[in-house]
This record gives C-alpha cells, sequence and structure tokens, in this order.
C-alpha cells in the first residue's frame, strides 16, 4: 500500500514536469497594416481672415451742423450718381430750417447708415457709405514673417460662410511694402475672380495656394521611439522587419513629412496587432497608399 | 458541576437565554459584503486651466505634496500619494492606513485641500474637486432600458417614478438615475462675426453672466409689510439667453444674432450605456461605509418592484450588480456547512457509538456555538461579511470536538462501570459516572481549547492586509470555538444525565467489531516499532526527510497568491482602438464584436452590458447562463477576438463579490530620479529593448511614455506693447481664451431645465479646435483691420513634457507586464532575463535608478506577518503546555505534531492545483491548533497510565488503545466538516477553498503520523523516567493478546 503511494506521488510529479517542458511557446506571426512610400505632391496652402472692400467707396460726411430729416434709402439699396440719399435741415437760432440734400457721388449700393432719422449731426460726422459692389476685392492682413512667402498671382480660395458661398476664386493682386506697427502686418489685395454681387463689408477665410511641393509623407502612427531616435520599421520583400531610423519634418492631420531616411516603393508598418521586432516575419493584412 | 446537575432546569433557563439574546445579536448584526476594516482613499482632481504642467507643479503641486506629508507621521496616517500630472490637470490619489476611519480620511483631506485652494488662481481653484471611496461596502446598479424610447425620454419617464425613492433610500452615499446622455447649453460663437464687431469671449461672458444675475435693489412699504425690491435678470433658460442683449461701443445685438445656442451632448462627459444593444439609463447606489448593505440594497430592490407597475410597458430592467445576492448566498452557505457538519459530525458519532438517541443532540450543540458567538461579535462591533460568514462556516466542523471527545469519555465509563454496579441507573449513578468521566477530560480540553483559540489569537492583532483578510474570520473562530469549549463542558454532559439510558448503552455500533479489531492492529504497531530499533530510525529519519523534500522540491511549485477568487459568471471582453477618435467610434466597433459573440455563443450568454467612457476603449461585459463554464467560455472567446492592427481585445473575468484587495501585475519595474526628461528616455529605451530581446513583450509604462506635443502660445511683445499704447482693452487673456474657447470651451454658468441643472458652454466651433491652420487664421479686430491670430502670437508645437507620476513626491516610472496562462509558469525565469537586461543596460540611464520590484510586496508582508502570528503561537502554546505538563520534553513531544501536519498540506496544495496564499497559511495554522489536541490527548492519558503505576510501553499501549477512537472521530468530523470548503462549495467558496484543502488533506497524514510517532516518541520519554523509578508491572494478558493479534475483550 506504501509502495502504491509512493509510486503515484512520484508519477504526479514526473507528469506534471513532462507537462511544463513539452509547453514551448508557439511562435506567432504578427499581423499589420503597411504603408508604400511614395512621393507626394502636397499642396502648401496659408490661411488668414480676409474683408470684403469696394475700391470705389464713399464715405458721405455731413457739411452741416443739423438734423437728419430724412433717409431716402435703406442698407443694400442700389443708388445711381448724383441720386438723393438723405435730407438734412440746417440748425441756428431764429431761423427757419434749411434744407439740405445729400446725393451719392458714385453709382453703387448702400454699404452703412451711420444715422437716424432726428438725430442731430455735427459737421464731418458720417452718415451714410456708399460703395460699387463691382469694384469689389479682398484685403487680407499677412503677418511680417509671412512676407515672403505671399507673392502676386498666387490662386486664393475664399470661403464666405456667412453667405454660404464656400469656394470663391481669387487671386492675390499685390502686398503691401510697410508693415503695420500696430498689427504687425502687410495688407495684401485678393482680387476676386468670381463675377458675382458679394456683401461687403463681410468677414471669410482666405487660402492661399503657395504651390506644391513634392514631399513624402507617412501615417503618424508608424513613428517609433527609442530615446532620441525615431525610426520605423520596414517590411521587406521577404516579410522580414528592420528598424530604420530617420529624420522627420512637420505634422498634419496624423501625417508627417519625411525628410530623410526613407526610398519610394519602400513599405513600412503603420499598425501591427502585436509588437514586432527587427528580424521577426510579419504578415500583412492591408495596405494603405 | 454536580450544583449544575442539580439545578438543571436553571441551567437550561440561562441557556435558552443566552440562545435568545445570540439570535436577538444575530439578527442586529449589519450584513455587509466585506469586513468593516478597511484602506479609505481620497481623490482630488483640479485642472490647471491657464497655468502650464510644469509652472503648476513647481508652485502649487509641491506646496500640496509637502502639507500631504505631515499626516504620514500623525494619528490619521496616509500610506502613500500618487499623484498624475496630465496635460491639462493634476489626479492625486491619498491612500490611508488599514483602519482608518474613512470621514476622519475625508475631513483632513478637505481641510487641508481648502487652505491650499486660497493659493490657487481663482478659476483653476473653481475646478477643484475632492472625493471619497470605499470599496468595501460594493454597489448596486441596474440598467433600464427601453424598446420605443429614447434615452432622454426613458429619463423623463423614470425620473419622477423612482427619483423620489432613490433620494429617501437610507445607507447610501449616493442613490441616483443616472443618464449617460448628460446634456450642456452650448453657445456657440462666430469668430466673424465677433471679429466684425471687434468683441472677445471675455466681454461676452461678462454680459451674460451679469445680465443672467438678480439684484436687490432694497425695499419698500407696503401697509404693514415690508416688500424687497428684485431686479430679475434675463430668465435663466435658452429662450432667456437667446434674447439677452449685448453692447459694444455704439452698437448692440443679441446674443443670438452672434452665437448659435443649443443643446448639445456634454463635451467631457460622454459615456454610453447599453444593455442587450438598447441604450440604458443606470440605477446607481453607493452604500455608506458601516451601513447595513443587505438591508440598504434590498429596499432599492423593493422600490423598483414596488414602483414597476408604473413603468410603460416597454420599460425593461436588469440587475446588473447585487451585493445583497452575494450576502444572501453567503448566508445560506454557512447554514449549509453547519447542517452538513452537523449530520457528518451526528453520522461519525452514531457509526461509532451505536447510539443515536445518544448521539443526535450534537444537531443542536453545533449551531448553538455559532449562535451564543454572535454576542461577542455584537459586542465587538462587527458585521456578517462574507470572511466572518466562512469563518463561522470553517468552525462548525471544529467546534464539535470537544464535544465528542466528552462524549465518547462519558460513554467509555459508562462502559466500564455497568460491570461494577448492573442494576443502577438512577439519575445520581449516571451524574457519577458522567462527572468521572468530565474530570478525566475537562483539563486537557480547556488546554487544547486554549491552544486552539492562542493559535489564532495572534491573527487579530496583525495589521494591514492580513488583517483585513483573516481578522474577520479569526474572530468569528475564536468566539465560536471558545462557546463550544463550554458547551463541551456543560450542555453535553448535562444532556446526557438525561438521556443516557440501559437500552441506549446496550446498542453496539456497526464499527464496533472494526474498531476492536483496529486497536490491536494499531497496538501491534506501535509494539513492533518500539521494539525494533532499525524501524523506530528509519521511521524518525524518513518523515523528517519527507518533511524536507516536500518543502524543498514541492512547495516551489505551488502557485502564489494573496487570496482566492470566487468564481463568476461574469466576463469582460475590453475593446481599444488608436484609430477610434470619438465614443461613437469604439461603439460601433463594440456593435461589431458584440454581433459576433452573439453568433457564436449566444446561447450561452443570457444578456450583455456594454460601456463606453472614453473615446478610445470600451467594455461589453457578458452573464453566462452556467459558472462553472467561465474559464473554458474566456478560452474559446479568446479564439474568436485575436488582436488585430486596428482593435486589441482583452478577455477576464469579473466579479464585484471579489474582496478588494490591490492587485499588482506580474512584473514590475520602477524608474526613479529627479529629471523627467531622462526618466522617460530610459523607459522608453527599456520597453523597447525588453521587447525586441524577446524577453517580454506584454510590458507596459505608467504613465503612457508616448510623444504627445503641445502649441506654445508666445507673444510678439513689441506689437503687444504698440496694442496697450493705444489704449485697447485687448490683452494676452484673451487670447487665452480664445484659444480654451477652441479646444474644450468654457463653463460660463448653469442653469436649471426640466427640473435639471445644466452647464452653459461657452466654444468656438470645432473647425478652431486646435487645427494650426485655422486657430493660426483666427480673425481678430485690431485698429479696425482684421487681422489673423497668428500676427500677434506664435502657435508653435513643441513636445510636451512627459506625463509624470509622483509617488510619495518622488517622481516614478512603472514598467509593468501581466504575463499569459502560459507564461506564467515561466515567470521567475522572465524575472531574471529581465533583472540581467537591467544589470547590462542601467549604466546607459544617468541620473535614474531603475530596480525591479517584488510584485508580491503584500503578499510577502502578510505572510511575514502570518508566520509571525505562527511563531508568538506556538510560544504561547508551549507555555499553555508547560502549565498543564510541567515538563519540557513533554511539551516538546506534543509540539512535534505540528511540521507532521505540513508534509500533507504541500502534497494536497500540490496535486489539487490549490495555491499557497493566506487561507492556505491559515489552514496550517488550524491544523496545528487540531493536530496538538490529539498530542495533548495522548501524552496526557500516557502519562496519567504511568502514575498510575504501569510501566512506559504498557503506558504507551493502553493510552494510544484509549484515545484512537475518539481522536479518529474528531479527526473525521473535522476532515468530514471540511469538506464543502475543500470542495469550494457555496458563493464564494473559492476564497477559503486552499483551506479546506489544506486541513482536510492534512489532518489525514496528520492524524496518521500523531497517532504513530507522538506514542514512539514519548516512549522515549517515559522510559528514561522509568530508569529513575524502577520497572511497574507488566500487563501480561495484554501482551499475549497483541502478540496473539486479536482483542482482549474478545479472549475474555
Amino acid at each position: 500500500m506504501g509502495n502504491l503511494i509512493k509510486i503515484a506521488f512520484i508519477a504526479c510529479l514526473c507528469t506534471n514536469y513532462t507537462f511544463a517542458a513539452d509547453k514551448k511557446p508557439e511562435k506567432k506571426i504578427a499581423e499589420v497594416f503597411v504603408q508604400e512610400i511614395k512621393k507626394e505632391s502636397f499642396e502648401q496652402i496659408s490661411e488668414y481672415p480676409i474683408v470684403l472692400k469696394s475700391r470705389a467707396d464713399s464715405k458721405i460726411k455731413s457739411p452741416i451742423n443739423g438734423v437728419v430729416a430724412d433717409i431716402k434709402k435703406k442698407l443694400g439699396d442700389t443708388v445711381q450718381e448724383n441720386e438723393v440719399i438723405a435730407i438734412l435741415r440746417q440748425q441756428q437760432g431764429g431761423f427757419d430750417y434749411q434744407p439740405l440734400k445729400v446725393r451719392s457721388p458714385i453709382a453703387g449700393k448702400i454699404s452703412n447708415i451711420n444715422v437716424h432719422r432726428g438725430e442731430y449731426v455735427n459737421i464731418g460726422d458720417l452718415v451714410i457709405e456708399v460703395l460699387d459692389p463691382t469694384e469689389i476685392y479682398g484685403r487680407i492682413e499677412v503677418p511680417v514673417r509671412d512676407h515672403k512667402i505671399i507673392q502676386p498671382n498666387q490662386p486664393v480660395k475664399i470661403e464666405l460662410q456667412q453667405v454660404n458661398k464656400l469656394d470663391v476664386k481669387g487671386k492675390v493682386a499685390g502686398i503691401s511694402s510697410a508693415a503695420d506697427p500696430m498689427t504687425g502686418t502687410l495688407s495684401a489685395d485678393v482680387e476676386i475672380l468670381d463675377k458675382d454681387e458679394f456683401p461687403i463689408g463681410i468677414i471669410g477665410h482666405a487660402k492661399v495656394n503657395r504651390g506644391a511641393k513634392e514631399v513624402m509623407l507617412i501615417q503618424e502612427s508608424a513613428l517609433n521611439y527609442k530615446g532620441d531616435d525615431i525610426y520605423v520599421k520596414i517590411v521587406d520583400d521577404k516579410n522580414l522587419v528592420t528598424n530604420r531610423s530617420i529624420k522627420i519634418g512637420g505634422k498634419k492631420a496624423g501625417k508627417v513629412e519625411v525628410l530623410d531616411g526613407l526610398k519610394t516603393d519602400e513599405q513600412i508598418i503603420v499598425r501591427s496587432n502585436g509588437f514586432v521586432a527587427p528580424g521577426d516575419e510579419v504578415k500583412i493584412v492591408r495596405r494603405k497608399e | 458541576m454536580r450544583n449544575l446537575f442539580e439545578n438543571k432546569l436553571k441551567v437550561y433557563l440561562v441557556l435558552g437565554l443566552l440562545g435568545l439574546v445570540g439570535v436577538i445579536s444575530g439578527l442586529n448584526l449589519s450584513i455587509s459584503l466585506f469586513p468593516n476594516i478597511s484602506r479609505p482613499t481620497v481623490g482630488l482632481w483640479i485642472n490647471y486651466v491657464n497655468i502650464e504642467k510644469s509652472d503648476f507643479l513647481e508652485n502649487y503641486g509641491y506646496d500640496l505634496e509637502r502639507e500631504l506629508d505631515t499626516l504620514k507621521n500623525g494619528k490619521i496616517k496616509i500610506e502613500n500619494v500618487t499623484a498624475e500630472f496630465y496635460d491639462d490637470g493634476l489626479f492625486m490619489q491619498i491612500l490611508f492606513d488599514w483602519g482608518t476611519d474613512a470621514e476622519d480620511a475625508y475631513r483632513e483631506i478637505r481641510s487641508i485641500t481648502n487652505q491650499w485652494q486660497n493659493s490657487l488662481p481663482q478659476e483653476t481653484a473653481d475646478t477643484l474637486q475632492v472625493w471619497q471611496w470605499n470599496e468595501n461596502t460594493g454597489y448596486l446598479s441596474i440598467s433600464f432600458f427601453s424598446q420605443n424610447k429614447t434615452i432622454d425620454e426613458l429619463y423623463q419617464h423614470l425620473d419622477p417614478i423612482l427619483t423620489p425613492g432613490l433620494n429617501a433610500a437610507k445607507g447610501f452615499e449616493e442613490a441616483l438615475l443616472f443618464n449617460p446622455k448628460k446634456k450642456e447649453v452650448r453657445i456657440e460663437l462666430n469668430p466673424l462675426k465677433m471679429a466684425e464687431l471687434g468683441i472677445y469671449p471675455r466681454e461676452i461672458q461678462s454680459m451674460i453672466t451679469q445680465k443672467m444675475r438678480s439684484y436687490i435693489g432694497g425695499s419698500i412699504r407696503s401697509g404693514d409689510n415690508k416688500l424687497q425690491l428684485n431686479l430679475v435678470g434675463n430668465e435663466k433658460s435658452i429662450d432667456g439667453l437667446k434674447n439677452i442683449r449685448l453692447y459694444k461701443g455704439d452698437k448692440s445685438f443679441l446674443l443670438s444674432e452672434i452665437a448659435k445656442i443649443y443643446f448639445a451632448p456634454h463635451s467631457t462627459r460622454k459615456r454610453i450605456f447599453k444593455t442587450d444593444g438598447k441604450e440604458s439609463l443606470i440605477v446607481w447606489a453607493k452604500p455608506k461605509a458601516g451601513a447595513n448593505v443587505k438591508e440598504a440594497t434590498e429596499s432599492i430592490i423593493k422600490l423598483i418592484k414596488d414602483k414597476e407597475p408604473e413603468f410603460d410597458k416597454d420599460v425593461s430592467y436588469k440587475v446588473l450588480v447585487d451585493p445583497s445576492e452575494f450576502i444572501r448566498s453567503a448566508i445560506g452557505n454557512v447554514f449549509k456547512s453547519v447542517a452538513i457538519a452537523s449530520c457528518l459530525a451526528v453520522l461519525v458519532l452514531f457509526l461509532f457509538m451505536g447510539s443515536l438517541r445518544n448521539v443526535s443532540s450534537a444537531f443542536i450543540e453545533i449551531p448553538f456555538s455559532i449562535i451564543l458567538a454572535f454576542i461577542l461579535m455584537e459586542i465587538f462591533d462587527m458585521n456578517l461579511n462574507l470572511i466572518s460568514l466562512g469563518g463561522m462556516a470553517l468552525a462548525a466542523g471544529m467546534n464539535v470536538d470537544a464535544s465528542i471527545v466528552v462524549l465518547e469519555n462519558i460513554i467509555r465509563h459508562f462502559h466500564m462501570s455497568k460491570e461494577q454496579t448492573n442494576n443502577d441507573f438512577s439519575y445520581a449513578y449516571k451524574c457519577e459516572v458522567i462527572l468521572k468521566a468530565l474530570k478525566e477530560v475537562w483539563r486537557p480540553i480547556v488546554v487544547s481549547t486554549i491552544t486552539t483559540l492562542i493559535v489564532f489569537t495572534p491573527l487579530v492583532f496583525t495589521k494591514d492586509l492580513t488583517n483585513a483578510v483573516l481578522g474577520d474570520l479569526a474572530k468569528a473562530v475564536i468566539f465560536s470555538h471558545g462557546f463550544a469549549c463550554l458547551i463541551a463542558l456543560i450542555i453535553v454532559p448535562l444532556v446526557r444525565t438525561q438521556i443516557i439510558n440501559r437500552e441506549s448503552l446496550h446498542s453496539k455500533s456497526i464499527l464496533d467489531r472494526p474498531m476492536s479489531k483496529f486497536e490491536v492492529f494499531y497496538q501491534r504497531t506501535l509494539y513492533f516499532f518500539i521494539n525494533n530499533l532499525k524501524a523506530r530510525l528509519a521511521l524518525f529519519i524518513g518523515i523528517p526527510t519527507l518533511l524536507i523534500l516536500s518543502l524543498m522540491l514541492v512547495m516551489p511549485e505551488i502557485p502564489k497568491e494573496l487570496i482566492g477568487k470566487p468564481h463568476t459568471d461574469w466576463v469582460i471582453l475590453k475593446v481599444q482602438s488608436d484609430t477610434a477618435k470619438s465614443v461613437k467610434d469604439i461603439e460601433v466597433l463594440i456593435q461589431k464584436a458584440e454581433l459576433k459573440v452573439n453568433e457564436l455563443f449566444g446561447d450561452e450568454i443570457s444578456y450583455n452590458f456594454m460601456q463606453i467612457r472614453r473615446e478610445n476603449n470600451g467594455n461589453l461585459m457578458l452573464r453566462l447562463r452556467d459558472k462553472s463554464q467561465v474559464e473554458n467560455f474566456q478560452d474559446r472567446l479568446k479564439e474568436a477576438f485575436p488582436n488585430t492592427p486596428e482593435v486589441r481585445f482583452s478577455i477576464f473575468p469579473w466579479n464585484p463579490a471579489e474582496l478588494p484587495l490591490p492587485h499588482y501585475p506580474d512584473i514590475e519595474v520602477h524608474i526613479k530620479g529627479k529629471d523627467l526628461n531622462a526618466m522617460s528616455s530610459a523607459g522608453e529605451q527599456l520597453l523597447v529593448g525588453i521587447k525586441e530581446n524577446k524577453i517580454d513583450d506584454n510590458m507596459w509604462s505608467e504613465p503612457n511614455l508616448k510623444k504627445s506635443e503641445k502649441f506654445l502660445v508666445l507673444p510678439f511683445d513689441s506689437i503687444w506693447q504698440e496694442i496697450q499704447k493705444s489704449g485697447s482693452s485687448v490683452s494676452a487673456r484673451d487670447i487665452l481664451d480664445i484659444t480654451m474657447l477652441a479646444d474644450s470651451g468654457k463653463r460660463i454658468s448653469e442653469l436649471y431645465e426640466n427640473g435639471e441643472k445644466t452647464d452653459i458652454v461657452m466654444k468656438f466651433p470645432d473647425k478652431y479646435k486646435l487645427n494650426d491652420a485655422s486657430l493660426a487664421a483666427f480673425p481678430l479686430k485690431i485698429s479696425e483691420k482684421i487681422i489673423p491670430l497668428s500676427s500677434l502670437v506664435d502657435l508653435k508645437k513643441v513636445e510636451s513634457a512627459p506625463s509624470n507620476i509622483r509617488f510619495n513626491s518622488e517622481n516614478l516610472i512603472k514598467l509593468k507586464s501581466e504575463l499569459s496562462k502560459e507564461k506564467k509558469d515561466n515567470k521567475e525565469t522572465i524575472k531574471a532575463n529581465i533583472q540581467n537586461y537591467l544589470d547590462k543596460e542601467k549604466d546607459h540611464f544617468k541620473g535614474v535608478s531603475i530596480e525591479l520590484v517584488d510584485e508580491n510586496q503584500d503578499l510577502t508582508k502578510a505572510l511575514a506577518q502570518l508566520y509571525q502570528s505562527i511563531l508568538i503561537s506556538l510560544i504561547l502554546i508551549a507555555f499553555v503546555l508547560m502549565l498543564q505538563f510541567g515538563n519540557v520534553l513533554n511539551v516538546l513531544t506534543v509540539l512535534l505534531a505540528i511540521p507532521l501536519g505540513l508534509i500533507g498540506v504541500i502534497i494536497a496544495l500540490y496535486i489539487f492545483d490549490s495555491t499557497l496564499s493566506l487561507n492556505s497559511a491559515l489552514g496550517v495554522i488550524l491544523l496545528n491548533g487540531i493536530a496538538v489536541n490529539n498530542s495533548i490527548l495522548l501524552v496526557d492519558f500516557a502519562n496519567r497510565e504511568f502514575e498510575a503505576g504501569n510501566d512506559a510501553l504498557n503506558s504507551i499501549l493502553n493510552a494510544s488503545k484509549q484515545r484512537l477512537r475518539p481522536i479518529l472521530i474528531t479527526s473525521l468530523t473535522s476532515i468530514l466538516g471540511m469538506l464543502p470548503i475543500a470542495f469550494g462549495m457555496g458563493e464564494g467558496g473559492e476564497i477559503l477553498q486552499p483551506l479546506g484543502i489544506a486541513v482536510s488533506c492534512g489532518l489525514w497524514v496528520s492524524t496518521f503520523l500523531t497517532i504513530v510517532i507522538i506514542p514512539l516518541v514519548h516512549y522515549s520519554v517515559l522510559k528514561r523516567n522509568e530508569k529513575g523509578r524502577g520497572f511497574g508491572f507488566v500487563n501480561e494478558t495484554l501482551r499475549e493478546s497483541i502478540n496473539n493479534f486479536e482483542s482482549p475483550e474478545v479472549t475474555q
């Protein structure tokens, strides 16, 4: 009986050791997404706020001290050259009111009415603004440090969210040479190429296309870091992995510019389902361009 | 004792009264999930707002750490402080010592933070949140969902029905109906309109808050009354907001002209809960510390059942987590264990003693000790919880031992004395016999009870984790076992004076004959070893060798854990994806997983619950129909959901009834130093190196060392000087406001909509959300020109400082690893390889210290405390034995029983694939107590025989024979009583299973070895003493009968 117990005990121990010895870890092949390296044309865009103005823009000021007796037009109305747009009455103690007709010096549209009926105005106060919508242009303020990259004739895409026009075409007409010390900007004019009527004075966004350049862009998820070293994992035609250090430039929208270290048509790992070490074999399950 | 027999009615009355008090105490005990001993945690969160992370740490973070340091040596002790400095705020976790009162802990922290808050800028100070949590009370969670209603409609339907009852519920820190789709009122400003008007967010915010305020303008008299004059602000509603009039210069406009105002999903609270694919609300209730958890949670379940008729037909609910369910199961478990132990005890007694009448009262005697224990439990402010209930289930098997010894001796004395007085069976006669029997055994019973209590008492005084796990269990055992001794010495003899009669004594047990043969065989075996020196030596060398081999070869193979984990019917499938950018994205991924789970495993799942709290991960919680299939189910689920490059899956069981103990990873490396960049670089390199060298590919870091970037906003000084010279009110603060509103927005006020408090958040359209090009082009009006933001400030993208965790005021980075099931066997090898790698690499990292830490530190500390307790108990046992025997050799002989049991324990834990844990260590302690009891009786009886004049041989043979039957009975009842625990029966049975295995299997071996080794050793002691006094008489009849291998009774 005692022997049986001994044998059973030793057998248990042996079995356990045998099973332990058999437990070799299975070699797992990682599944990866890769990106094939291509040079892409990358459009360089600079974005600024833009204000729509008119070259023909008349600010009509009050020539007298008096009262606004009548305003003949409302905002947005079309006026002809020399058309009466407002009546002012002179007011001096002891004398009758003398009506004064205010006329528009140019044909155009009422862009601003700065007074209301019955309001007292002094000499020089702004009464009404008239501008010619056909002489419309855009004005952008360019930070001084961008003065070299914004050049005349560069195409501009204008987004006017307030009037739901998101693809108005234009081009840079010219840029001033002197910066405003108050704002640190140079004024640049944008010629509007689309012949349409746009409300004057509204603000939108202007995207200046500075031209395309050839760049190598990779997914940001492909980057690996080891201290100061930045590297990617390259998959060769045998599906084996090597690490390669690279130099990177700017990042934008999940992509990174590669300045040095990669060649076109190479494949780099952007995602994997486990850690991949140099020398490992991988299985490519998806390619990203 | 004689007086007790003469006044038995009074005794029964007193006992009945005590029993009643015990029952009342038991009903009054509060019932919780876990012991009251807790280690409270206080949490703290604060947003930096406009302060850079490193500046915040320098100017404010260190101050707070210094203040908290003062609590490390105070009356209310902090154990450690973990501070995580994220990019936008600080999260701090303050862990107090075991046993600290949660309310006191919270008050101390609040007092420190209130002072600290005064030093912070107002906007930062306003974001401070401090809260406490206790894990030992568990929580109640119920999900509500509807076939037809949206989540908001469901909330509006259920809120008036349930919320009043939830608010009135007693015993909760918090009980509420939680709507994950919390809303905010969003004021989405139009930057273009703002630029046209030349207005900035700060001005708008100031005008809005002013307009919404009401003012008191004194009072006027109206008749006898004094009436207050109130200038009412804008109505606090969305329409009221829209109609707020703002002014800039001579222009005025409505808020709605420059902003869109609407209800939107809360920008910070983004959660999705779904039950079986339907969006759900959650009733969530957290019991207070010290509350009667069972009563409290049952009250809410009842509330919901009572209100159910008011729900619409399409509304359903599922109870996700209910602590009272576990408690009810645990209580049921105790009753079952006590019932089984009682039945088995009676069965064993009946088999050995042959009379049901004599033994049947054991049905009452066993549970009675537990009922009386309730009295002391109430006095010592204990509660009924999974641990103390487990202790009672454990004690059920042990408590019967003393009663068995008394009962067996009483019946033996009756058998002995009936030869002398055949006809007399009066009450007086019975009392005499019983008294004589009791006198023989009362002292060893008291001593053995004291030794058992001594074994458990040091556990009550342990600290920290050991006390949290074993303290209540030890107390439950001490109280019930102590009373069991009183029951054995008072009730057992008293009851027998009335129920024993001539007929019950005549009945023969079916084991009588085999027992008699076994007794002779046993004596023959002892005789053989006593007279055969070689055999004796072989035994004395063989047994210790077996013990040493077990300790050296087998014990290291037994896996270690803190405490067994109870089985559960919940499995969690966690889904993580770096490509998911919003909760909606992760919802789509989890829905796909849900479809696949339903397709493959639909029949095995009762229902599922989806929980998403973050933008890149979420859980799909699966409740199985069959709890026993959890392991197998997990394996199949792992096969069905392998990681892909886009999505990572983790699968693990979840049990809300699990003791809230700290969880440590399998491997942990600490990196410390003063320079965060150096530490971060070291961590990164080590992580990659360990993976590339194939040492371990599961490691991760805390905090995450992934590089992140931030924008630095650098004002152009010359331009700002010009702006200020011009008298403009715009400042750099306005620029910060713009960046904040472009990112997450800014909470400016609140309003109440449909009775619910809703934040008002001001922000810009998402287009500007820190997209550098759009933000750089943000329009501003300066000097009548519309200029981009980038002309006033440089928005520079730089690498963010590494995330920082500070532990007890030291920078700390942890590298952790959880090994897969297949790799767990190789854990020590992997650890050694990591250590070698660290030794090789650490010289490359200057200014940082790198250390592989003991991940089992809590277990090591706890076991060290246990070993200490064992040592103390051994010393105390020796002391008590010394008082009993007065002889060092006798004491040492008795103590020899202790190591004998270890052999059985180690082998049993190994064979049955159990673990070395606090509970199996407790099993060893328990075993020692029981084994020592048997030895005490053996040695004591042998000494009596020797003192009566017998020689050493006869003393040993007689005493061993006399003690064999009660030893076998007590061991059998203890082993059988432990079987339900060894099988892990009942809810949470896995927690105590290693203890059950250790005791039941250890006791087999221990009993066998005790009845052989102890007599042999004691024979040597008595033989030595015999030389001193000369020879005693020899029982020739006995020797002859042994040689003939026949029972002496049969030959007579």
